[in-house]
């Protein structure tokens, strides 16, 4: 009989303690791997989110909210700012590509963008529509694949739009304009996956400024890509110089949001590493209760003649099995968990979740599962190792 | 076979150390059924474990099989006794998470699973157990416990066998019905026995039978309860 079926027979024997060990071990794993998932998420969200667009230039306010709303579809944009901005960059020779958006409404909860045509082949230039076609006309829309899923909206539906930018269930509806679906784009894992994609002229519209000159109208905010980096400098310094802009770096941006992110980050992180420590212990305890209950079977084991490294590798192994189970339980349940949470992620900050793949992190929490169930199993490895075969007669 | 020359034991107890034994000479021939009787507290259990070098003397030579276990290191006399000693207890002492056979295959060394599996399924046919080898301890009667025990004292057929109170926990039909069995079995494979026991029905089924009081000079003028 080998000592690997020596040890599971042992676990199967104690049922409940092991349950408990394993159960121990999968939550503290469970809990790393999803923390560590979204932190990788945020941070990737983070940096895809903006795509190329280096400036973004709005009403002054706080750069991280206008940023948010801009490239997130996040809370309300900081204001609005005049046209004429818009066609100032444009005309400055410093951009190499300048979008206007104009936002303000929404459709159960999703933004309404308005933005050319062109931002989505500049933002995702290897992309096909899922369905139907680009808009073209002043209330036609694109529609990200999360809201097609979560709204069940087809291509040639109609809706209206409501106005603000966060209330779900707003009857203030805009009976002005009748938006129809005409393109569905596939998923793109950033927060665009949650936005509605339509003309700028929109808003005008549905605000009443279609007639207006261009110095009258308005947007919310303009997405650059600087011709380079003196420019990029340029451009920023030109739009804070005017009154009520404010030119913000969108990777500057996006780096203060990690870090509010980063300081929530590090409060789980705490959490977790009580988890683990608790695991471990549970772990030990578990592997302490073993020996003692069995320590006339490790006597007979001894008066046999098994060596004393027999019954040390016993009860390591024993530490390293349900240390193995419960990773991989707690790896199977920290991805379950992140892909149970991923539209919630998804319709709370737009990011959505890197669920369904095994990263090599996961390796690392494996390895690093094993080495702290090993250090569990130490101590009662080690007094088992002492057990004297008289053990058997006292 | 077995020799004992000047062996002294004691115990530390609360600093002091007590003497247990004191065996000037002891000789057990090979293949001899010997039962060892005395009263408790004369030293019989310490007799059989210095035999299987679970302890070792403080003084004097315990030469089993021709190697003097009292010279060697614990991993050496636990290689010996692997090899060389079977033992059978009074409470059995199976392990309650493995199967009967998986009791025996346990002391078994490493062997084809095909080999293995003749020689566990021949030896419960013998102590007719075969149908209750797939059985765990606790759905095992007393008896049938102590016949599992004896298939792995005897399965690797190792040339000594000690039984210390075997049938003690038993009744008087399963008792006649395992120390037959030991006996035959041993007999069989030409095994050297040597048996602790109370039973006086049982005893006199022994070649010999060896007094402690005899053996031991340590019981001369002292108290034994």
């Amino acid at each position: 009989m080998s000592l690997f079926q020596f040890v599971w027979r042992n676990i199967l024997y104690k049922k409940v303690l092991s349950v408990l060990s394993i159960v121990s071990v999968s939550v503290g794993v469970a809990l790393v791997i999803f923390i560590t998932l979204a932190h990788d998420s945020m941070e990737e969200g983070a940096a895809k989110g903006y795509g190329p667009y280096e400036l973004v230039i709005g009403a002054e306010g706080s750069s991280t909210q206008l940023a948010l709303n801009t490239f997130y579809h996040i809370g309300a944009p900081t204001g609005n700012i005049s046209y004429e901005v818009y066609e100032q960059v444009k005309e400055s020779d410093l951009a190499e590509v300048v979008y206007p958006l104009t936002k303000g409404d929404h459709y159960q909860g999703h933004q309404i963008v308005g933005v050319p045509v062109e931002y989505l082949a500049s933002r995702y230039p290897h992309v096909s529509l899922a369905e139907g076609s680009l808009y073209q006309q002043t209330g036609e829309v694109v529609i990200g694949s999360q809201i097609a899923k979560d709204l069940e909206l087809r291509v040639g539906d109609k809706f209206y739009g409501s106005h603000g930018q966060v209330s779900a269930h707003s009857d203030d509806h805009h009976q002005e304009l009748l938006y129809r679906v005409v393109g569905i784009l596939p998923p793109l894992h950033t927060p665009d996956d949650k936005a509605i994609f339509t003309t700028v002229d929109h808003a005008w519209v549905v605000h009443h400024q279609e007639e207006e000159s261009d110095r009258e109208k308005e947007v919310t905010a303009l997405v650059v890509i600087p011709k380079g980096l003196m420019e990029l400098q340029t451009l920023k310094n030109f739009a804070n110089e005017m009154d009520g802009v404010q030119g913000v770096y969108s990777s500057k941006a996006m780096a203060d949001v990690l870090n509010i992110v980063d300081y929530g980050t590090k409060a789980i992180q705490v959490i977790t590493s009580i988890c683990i420590f608790i695991a471990a212990i549970s772990l030990m305890l578990s592997l302490i209760v073993t020996t003692t209950d069995k320590k006339k079977d490790i006597g007979l084991l001894r008066l046999i003649g098994k060596p004393k490294w027999y019954i040390w590798g016993s009860v390591v192994l024993e530490g390293q099995i349900l240390t193995i189970i419960g990773c991989l339980f707690g790896m199977l349940l920290g991805h379950l968990t992140s892909f149970l949470l991923n539209d919630l992620f998804i319709s709370y900050i737009g990011i959505p979740l890197q669920t369904g793949s095994i990263r090599s992190f996961d390796g690392y929490i494996l390895l690093g599962a094993m080495i702290i169930g090993f250090l569990a199993s130490i101590w009662p490895a080690l007094r088992s190792y002492q057990v004297h075969p008289l053990t058997l007669f006292r | 076979m077995i020799t004992i020359q000047n062996v002294k034991k004691s115990f530390k107890v609360q600093k002091e150390h007590i003497p247990i034994l004191h065996i000037p000479s002891f000789y057990l021939e090979k293949g001899k059924q010997v039962a060892l009787i005395g009263p408790s507290g004369s030293g019989k259990s310490t007799l059989l474990h210095l035999m299987s070098g679970i302890l070792t003397p403080d003084q004097g030579d315990v030469i089993v099989h021709g190697v003097n276990l009292a010279a060697q290191s614990e991993k050496m006399r636990d290689r010996f006794r692997a090899q060389n000693i079977g033992y059978v207890f009074q409470d059995f002492h199976l392990i309650n998470s493995l199967t009967a056979e998986e009791n025996i295959k346990l002391m078994l060394p490493k062997m084809a699973r095909s080999e293995q599996k003749e020689l566990v399924e021949h030896w419960f046919q013998k102590v007719g157990l075969y149908e209750k080898r797939n059985h765990k301890p606790s759905e095992l009667s007393r008896g049938q416990q102590q016949r599992v025990a004896i298939i792995r004292a005897l399965i690797q057929s190792p040339p000594i066998v000690l039984a210390d109170e075997p049938t003690g926990s038993l009744d008087f039909e399963n008792a006649t019905h395992i120390m037959n069995l030991l006996l035959t079995l041993a007999e069989e494979q030409n095994q050297t026995l040597l048996c602790v026991t109370h039973d006086p029905y049982q005893i006199e089924k022994f070649h010999e039978i060896i007094r402690m009081e005899e053996v031991n000079e340590i019981m001369n003028g002292r108290k034994i309860s």
